[in-house]
């Protein structure tokens, strides 16, 4: 069984990887039913997280992620990911700092789903 | 497609009005026309002045020449100017020239002459209706593929998850493979060139298991019409460049290219006599422009409006590079085309970001949607004018074009419980500023972890710009950057726990001095979710016990010690996991990830002033008392159970309501946390008193 580390950075790296290329296929990463907020926006449940990503008022995007955190955060596998780096959105030649944590837990068959995704712009030039 | 467009009107058919209603059939098309005359150089001659007057633009190495000399007076009365000039776009002229009018700065702006840079090849008259119409796509990684075992080694299997994944499923126009082959391990596929993007986007998508690997290996466009060209007319290229020079209104920095299908210039160089060389045209002009100016700016510069009246266009897609080379354009003119839909636009949704007039007037979706006019308000948030209408005020604008954020500020999300994260925090702050060992021993147990990462390419803000930036030996050592530090056990070292590693890694970092969050809360961003799973102290629950997630972005300044002096200033985003434990108050810091960057101010957690209701805030928070175990995970309570009473008392403290009542709305919306809300917000003038809490 890979390590949290490991975890968090594959997990990483497949977020933003699908987030880039369809962010509608993010789905898959918020199976159960979802009660926390993303984009500061009281957004549940996977159908609700997906229209929300969706409908972000751009179509390109790209993510580079800067750094990556990650601890053991529950007693059963939960891993707290904390990850900062930039982002390009279509056209736009200004790249926007963000703060992206996820909290991570195992769902019972050895893989992982987003529990909390709680993403924040922290510089914006 | 370009469709034919009306017949030709205007200046440089015969000085007649535009009437544009005629109907045409595909393409834009030669019309019968004078042919434009060759000197004998072999240069084009244009018999028809441009707007200014301008006339005689030569084919070959013809910079763009402006009328800025020419008509340098008339800029002192600019719009008796305009009037005297024919009308050319079949539409009110007035508006997009106002527009381009306010737009006006320096006349003398005007674009570099053509770059030698380009390939000189020779045009031709007409084009071979061959594949060479379409890009070429190398795809590869199939072969590891499950459906490699299939019959036909999975290549139609191959090709219908392409078309299907390349398609967007709101758009009518599906991709189709032209052509393949195989070349080895290898697919090369031709498609057509507006859908070359579609299926590169699937490069890396797995495919019955493996990996593609997706590659352009033959793009057409100047160099397709380049490769079609034979000796008998003069080289394209300088021909594409000559009929942007002519199209060019130097003054009004308006590029017009209506009515291209009855361009003698394009005619004659049968730019139109194929489909494929159709779809070529546009992205080639465009090229062109791109190659023209130096730098965005110059181009931004020079060409503030662009008219694509008059095209018969039934969707952008032909046109659609025009957003990539003037993604700053201000006004653009699309009246009198074909269009019917939004989604005959959609490919120029959220492009533009600067866009201030927009013309549709003489297009179907006028009257086909007729709320067309929310939506592209929406596209464009800095549009102003629509149709010559005003639609949105300057301050709205201008406030869009500052803020300019693709993605919404909203205020901080604060879903604390009983205060619990609010007093950590302003506890937590002065004690690491103070003490930092007292802060371990009260908060801090021997499972808790710590570290510390340091992002070195975030920006810093544009104050501190002249002042030299702070370096970062005292924390590199300890930076714990997973996309750095690899190995294992550095990683592991990096991870300090227990409350004895922890105070160890604390009393090595530099003093702080955070300031005060009562006092200067602007330079604060705390945010607070409740996560499951915590270990119970008590040993009571084997589920564990519900704990919250902080997460804090600040600033800093270190100090000297020995002079007080402070040193360096920072930004921080810090991470906390809480639960319920021995320390301070009752709660234990489970997890605790700080990131440092240089400093970038605290603008980008201020929230966008213009719709406030969104923001779901701290104060609009009722305070619900909740019975001890509710929401909790418990013996023999289902986890179904456990999030109706989070949702039920997520809608109490909006609302105000009793849990049962929250609990009932939820019922009746199907435990949607939002509609329940909407449906409280309509019904809360009936709702009986003992509905909500009494505070």
């Amino acid at each position: 069984m890979a390590d949290f580390n490991t975890i968090a950075q594959q997990f990483t790296e497949f977020y933003y990887n699908t987030f880039d290329q369809d962010r509608k296929n993010l789905a898959a990463l918020y199976v159960r039913r979802h009660l926390e907020p993303l984009y500061s926006a009281a957004i549940q449940g996977v159908a609700g997280i997906i229209e929300k990503l969706t409908t972000l008022p751009f179509e390109k995007v790209a993510h580079k992620v800067s750094t990556l955190d990650a601890q053991p955060s529950n007693e059963s596998g939960g891993i707290l990911v904390m990850v900062t780096g930039a982002l390009l959105v279509d056209e736009e030649q200004r790249p926007m700092n963000y703060t992206q944590v996820f909290q991570l837990l195992p769902d019972g068959s050895g893989s992982y789903y987003v529990f909390n995704d709680a993403f924040r712009l922290i510089y914006t030039g | 497609m370009l469709q034919q467009p009306p017949p030709p009107t205007g200046p440089r058919a015969s000085g007649r009005l535009a009437s544009s209603r005629f109907p045409s059939r595909g393409g834009i098309q030669k019309r019968n026309t004078t042919p434009a005359r060759v000197d004998k150089d072999g240069d084009l001659v244009m018999d028809q002045a441009g707007p200014n007057g301008r006339a005689s633009v030569r084919g070959r190495g013809a910079a763009i020449r402006g009328s800025a000399r020419t008509q340098r007076n008339s800029t002192s009365d600019p719009l008796g100017a305009r009037t005297s000039r024919p009308t050319r776009t079949g539409i009110d002229p007035s508006a997009i020239q106002k527009a381009v009018l306010r737009g006006m700065g320096s006349s003398e702006t005007a674009p570099r002459g053509p770059k030698s840079s380009l390939r000189n090849v020779r045009g031709r008259g007409s084009a071979r209706p061959t594949d060479e119409a379409w890009d070429q796509i190398t795809v590869k990684g199939f072969r590891q593929s499950k459906a490699a075992a299939n019959p036909g080694g999975g290549i139609s299997e191959l090709i219908a998850f392409l078309e299907r994944k390349a398609t967007h499923p709101d758009t009518p126009e599906t991709v189709k493979i032209k052509k393949s082959r195989l070349e080895g391990d290898a697919l090369i596929i031709s498609v057509r060139p507006e859908d070359t993007s579609k299926i590169e986007r699937l490069n890396k998508f797995q495919f019955a298991g493996a990996t593609l690997d997706i590659e352009v290996s033959r793009r057409k466009t100047v160099e397709a019409l380049a490769s079609n060209a034979d000796s008998e007319t003069p080289n394209t290229i300088e021909i594409l460049k000559s009929v942007l020079s002519r199209r060019y209104n130097t003054e009004a920095k308006l590029l017009d290219l209506s009515q291209l299908g009855s361009d003698p210039e394009l005619i004659n160089i049968g730019m139109f006599s194929t489909s494929s060389r159709e779809s070529k045209f546009f992205p080639a002009l465009m090229k062109i422009c791109d190659s023209i100016f130096t730098t965005a700016h110059a181009k931004e510069e020079a060409i503030v409006s662009v008219s694509l009246a008059n095209n018969a266009l039934t969707t952008i897609a032909s046109v659609t590079t025009l957003s990539q080379t003037f993604p700053a354009l201000k006004n653009l003119d699309l009246s009198n085309n074909k269009l019917k839909t939004l989604t005959a636009l959609e490919g120029w949704r959220w492009k533009f970001r600067k866009l201030d007039q927009l013309l549709l007037t003489g297009n179907p979706i006028e009257s086909v949607v007729p709320t067309y006019k929310d939506e592209i308000m929406k596209w464009y948030p800095t549009l102003t004018t629509l149709n010559t209408v005003r639609i949105r005020s300057l301050e709205d604008a201008r406030a869009a074009v500052n803020g300019k954020l693709p993605i919404p500020v909203l205020g901080p999300s604060f879903r604390d419980e009983a205060a619990i994260s609010e007093t950590f925090v302003k506890q937590f702050f002065p004690a690491y500023d103070g003490d930092r060992t007292a802060l371990v021993n009260g908060y801090y147990d021997a499972q808790s972890t710590f570290s510390i990462s340091v992002n070195l390419s975030a920006p810093h803000a544009a104050e501190i710009k002249n002042h030299k930036l702070p370096g970062w030996e005292a924390y590199l050592r300890k930076s714990r950057n997973l996309t750095k530090i690899t190995h294992t056990p550095s990683r592991m070292s990096r991870l300090y726990t227990g409350t004895e590693s922890i105070r160890d890694g604390f009393t090595t970092l530099p003093i702080t001095r955070h300031p005060d969050i009562m006092a200067e809360p602007q330079k604060w961003c705390i945010e607070c979710h409740t996560i499951p799973g915590l270990p119970d102290p008590t040993g009571q629950s084997s589920s564990g016990v519900g704990g919250l997630m902080v997460m804090v972005h600040g600033e800093f300044t270190e100090i000297d010690v020995s002079t007080g002096q402070s040193t360096a200033m920072r930004s921080f985003d810090r991470t906390f996991v809480l639960g319920p434990g021995g320390g301070a108050g009752g709660i234990r810091v489970a997890c605790d990830t700080l990131v440092l960057r240089q400093y970038g101010g605290y603008d980008a957690w201020q929230p966008e002033e213009e719709n406030p209701t969104s923001i779901p805030t701290a104060q609009a928070q009722h305070q619900i008392s909740v019975p001890a175990g509710f929401a909790l995970s418990g013996p023999g309570k289902t986890e179904e159970q456990v999030q109706k009473e989070v949702l039920a008392v997520e809608l109490s403290k909006g609302t105000g309501m009793t849990l049962e009542y929250s609990g009932l709305c939820l019922e009746q919306c199907g435990w949607n946390l939002e509609g329940a809300a909407v449906s409280f917000e309509q019904a809360k003038a009936t709702l009986p008193a003992e509905a909500f809490v009494t505070s």
